[in-house]
């Protein structure tokens, strides 16, 4: 019954049975613990953790300052910028927009800036299906090695209003 | 205060033998039915919200969408759900050991505050003035009475869980139970403990915003809010958690007659969830800016999984419960004869087995491997966390609510079940309405379509998404039926149900 | 036997729930394989 009291004393041994599930969870649980942190140290992916805090207005004017570097043409009122090849990328969401669209090189590893002009928004590459979280004041940063040619898209998957579903981005890598 | 007075509130049930405290009835009573109002909203809201997913049907316009997903996710995981809590905790505090409520005054404080601020809460987002999902993250903004209501609620909340402890206590002192508490209760204590740290922080979470949303306070750093707003809106669900697998164990025992194999094992594996399980609040987080990865590992993994092996015990010692007392009884064949000749016809068992499958197969297993700092970068924000958390908190924990139910009408509310044919067919027809529903919003997930969308247009995702949000779509319908016959059954049973009163 | 006692609070007889518990871990493992090996073949990202 274990809608009343047990016996008097409930401190018992275990059964075989349920020692042996018991060690097979223990042993189970730290081989995920271990499998999390050697990842991390090992492998080609893992979350990115670089960070700067930094002001909507100034991450706002370092893109800028980054467009009007790297522009190399315009798609629909969006400039298209080609990174330095290796380098540093700035991308900057806001209500309801991505900015602008990069053009990077297949195999080439950049390090892409995320960051938000105003509300919270969700960095979803696809089809690769790679998700970030972007934070307004926060600098985050990934570095990314794209394996494919062909266009990508930026979807916003963090609710930022009505016309959340309507931004959408574009990524370009090329041979 | 003579004890001669108080002992007139009781009633000795009939079935159990148990005295009842009439006063903590009517707050049980009441509770639950306020429980089952936000449920029935809550799913109604559902159905039209998986029809406008389903885009080949695209039923709604954007902006009721998102205002209508706001009310849906507010109403279903925290108002449905605490307010039945509040209730299980009443009962777990008073009728299982015996006792009396110790201020019912103080549970309709309680009630009423809850109530208002979860009144509150709707009519700001249904008249529009709260477009900002259960989550309202900074720097998005609502109108201030919206914060407001979810702080009043939680101050409620925290009163109940306050007189559930006093009642606790005071049960001891008075000496209405002898020993260590029940297991049911033990757990339920646990849920209370979770719940206390839930609600603080909650509190903490909303009313920095609510100045915020005033204006009064300049600046709410949205990294923070989230920090902060997590420890609340993932804790609440450890709540969940605990007071499910305390009922579990109730309807194991109430279904077949289950004895706790190891009472210590079991009360071990609650005390892993006090202490680990709310480290988990973290998995919201794991493609945040600003927080270090020792931070994230630490926390997502519960500290070494600690609280997952919470759960591996119970997913253990429940089943093995059932078998033993139904071995007991004769059933030895083979080994799963035991299973074979179980109650399948009775709504409590049907709900329990709905509800410990789709929670562990589905909703338990999926949430560790999403929880997985790396694997979350391709999970984080699509529907497939979505798909999560409808396989535990609706089809793990709403489900067992529901079997609870199913007793809880003819023990507490001594009404006989309108119909019990119906009954023990609802958990299979929920439960398969929610298979299917999973299944979509899982499938879509990995193939990277987001939640809290409109409409996945532009997106270039798979063709295959026709398919997988079709499921979600059919899914829904078929879970609204099953849900619909609980509420049939629960409010024509307290309407209309055969008065058990006379014949005790 | 001394320990006979012992013996006796330890015989919890329930092999099928042994058997259930085995499929769910195998069913655990095996969509845990599954999704590191999607993330695997993914792009490299740090």
């Amino acid at each position: 019954m274990s809608l009343a009291a047990p016996e008097r004393i409930w401190w018992k041994p275990l059964g075989r049975d349920e020692r042996l599930w018991v060690w097979v969870s223990v042993v189970f649980c730290l081989i995920l613990f271990m499998v999390m942190i050697a990842w991390h140290l090992v492998a080609r992916q893992t979350t990115p953790w670089e960070t700067y805090a930094v002001t909507p207005e100034r991450y706002t004017q370092i893109t800028e300052d980054f467009v009007e570097k790297y522009r190399v043409g315009v798609e629909d009122g969006i400039p298209v910028v080609r990174p330095p090849v290796g380098g540093d990328a700035y991308l900057l969401a806001s209500t309801w927009q991505w900015y602008p669209i990069l053009e990077l090189k297949k195999g080439q590893t950049y390090r892409i800036h995320l960051s938000s002009k105003d509300l919270q928004h969700g960095f979803s590459l696809q089809p690769p299906n790679y998700n970030l979280q972007v934070v307004p004041g926060y600098d985050y940063v990934m570095k990314l090695t794209p394996q494919e040619t062909g266009e990508f898209r930026i979807v916003c998957n963090e609710y930022c209003g009505i016309g959340h579903h309507t931004m959408i981005g574009k990524l370009i890598v090329t041979e | 205060m003579t004890t001669q007075a108080s002992q007139a509130n009781f009633r000795t049930c009939p079935t159990t033998g148990l005295q009842v405290h009439r006063p903590a009835e009517l707050l049980i009573t009441v509770n639950a039915v306020a429980a089952v109002v936000f449920l029935t909203v809550g799913g109604i809201l559902a159905l039209l919200l998986a029809l406008t997913r389903w885009e080949l049907v695209h039923l709604l316009p954007a902006d009721l969408f998102y205002r209508f997903l706001t009310a849906h996710g507010i109403t279903m995981l925290i108002f449905w759900i605490v307010f039945f809590e509040v209730a299980g905790l009443y009962f777990g505090a008073t009728v299982l050991l015996n006792a009396r409520l110790v201020t019912p005054r103080l549970g309709w404080a309680a009630f009423a505050l809850m109530m208002i601020g979860a009144l509150l809460t709707e009519v700001m987002v249904f008249t529009g003035q709260a477009d900002v999902m259960f989550t309202a993250y900074i720097p998005l903004k609502a109108h201030p009475l919206f914060y407001l209501g979810y702080i009043l609620f939680a101050v409620g909340a925290l009163v109940a869980v306050y007189l559930f402890f006093a009642s606790v206590v005071v049960a001891k002192q008075e000496r209405r139970h002898t020993g260590s508490l029940p297991l049911v209760t033990y757990g339920l204590v646990v849920a209370g403990i979770i719940a206390t740290f839930t609600l603080i922080c909650g509190a903490i979470t909303f009313i920095p915003a609510f100045f915020w949303s005033l204006g009064i306070l300049e600046t709410y750093d949205p990294a923070a809010y989230r920090l902060l707003f997590w420890g609340f809106g993932h804790a609440a669900q450890q709540i969940n958690l605990a007071a499910m697998v305390a009922i579990w164990y109730a309807l194991a025992t109430l279904t077949v007659g289950a004895k706790p194999i190891n009472e210590k094992l079991s009360r071990l594996a609650f005390l892993l969830y006090i202490l680990f399980i709310n480290l988990g609040a973290i998995h919201h987080l794991m493609v945040d800016p600003g927080l270090s990865v020792g931070y994230k590992i630490v926390n997502t993994s519960y500290l070494m999984y600690l609280a997952v092996l919470g759960s591996m015990i119970h997913a253990y010692s429940i089943p093995a419960a059932v078998e033993v007392a139904q071995r007991a009884k004769g059933y030895t064949q083979g080994l799963f004869g035991w299973l074979r000749r179980a109650p399948w016809g009775d709504p409590g068992f049907a709900a329990l087995v709905v509800s410990m499958v789709m929670f562990g197969f589905l909703g338990g297993v999926t949430g560790v491997i999403q929880g997985m700092m790396q694997l979350n970068m391709m999970i984080h924000n699509t529907l497939r966390v979505v798909g999560h958390f409808h396989a535990t908190v609706v089809a793990g924990t709403t489900v067992a609510f529901m079997g609870l139910t199913y007793y809880l009408i003819p023990l507490i509310m001594r009404r006989g079940l309108i119909s019990r044919r119906l009954a023990s067919w609802q958990p299979y027809v929920y439960g398969s309405g929610l298979l299917l529903l999973i299944a979509g919003m899982m499938l879509s997930g990995d193939i990277g379509i987001p939640r809290r969308s409109w409409s996945i247009a532009g997106g270039g995702f798979s063709s295959l998404s026709d398919i997988t949000l079709g499921m979600v779509g059919i899914g829904a319908i078929v879970a609204v039926v099953g849900g619909g016959m609980f509420v049939y059954i629960a409010v024509f049973s307290l309407l209309f149900g055969k008065d058990l009163r006379k014949q005790s | 036997m001394a320990r006979g006692k012992k013996k006796e609070e330890e015989k919890i007889h329930a092999p099928g729930t042994l058997v259930i518990v085995f499929i769910f871990l195998a069913w655990f493992i095996a969509l845990y394989v599954l999704q590191w090996a999607l993330l695997a073949v993914n792009w490299p990202i740090r």
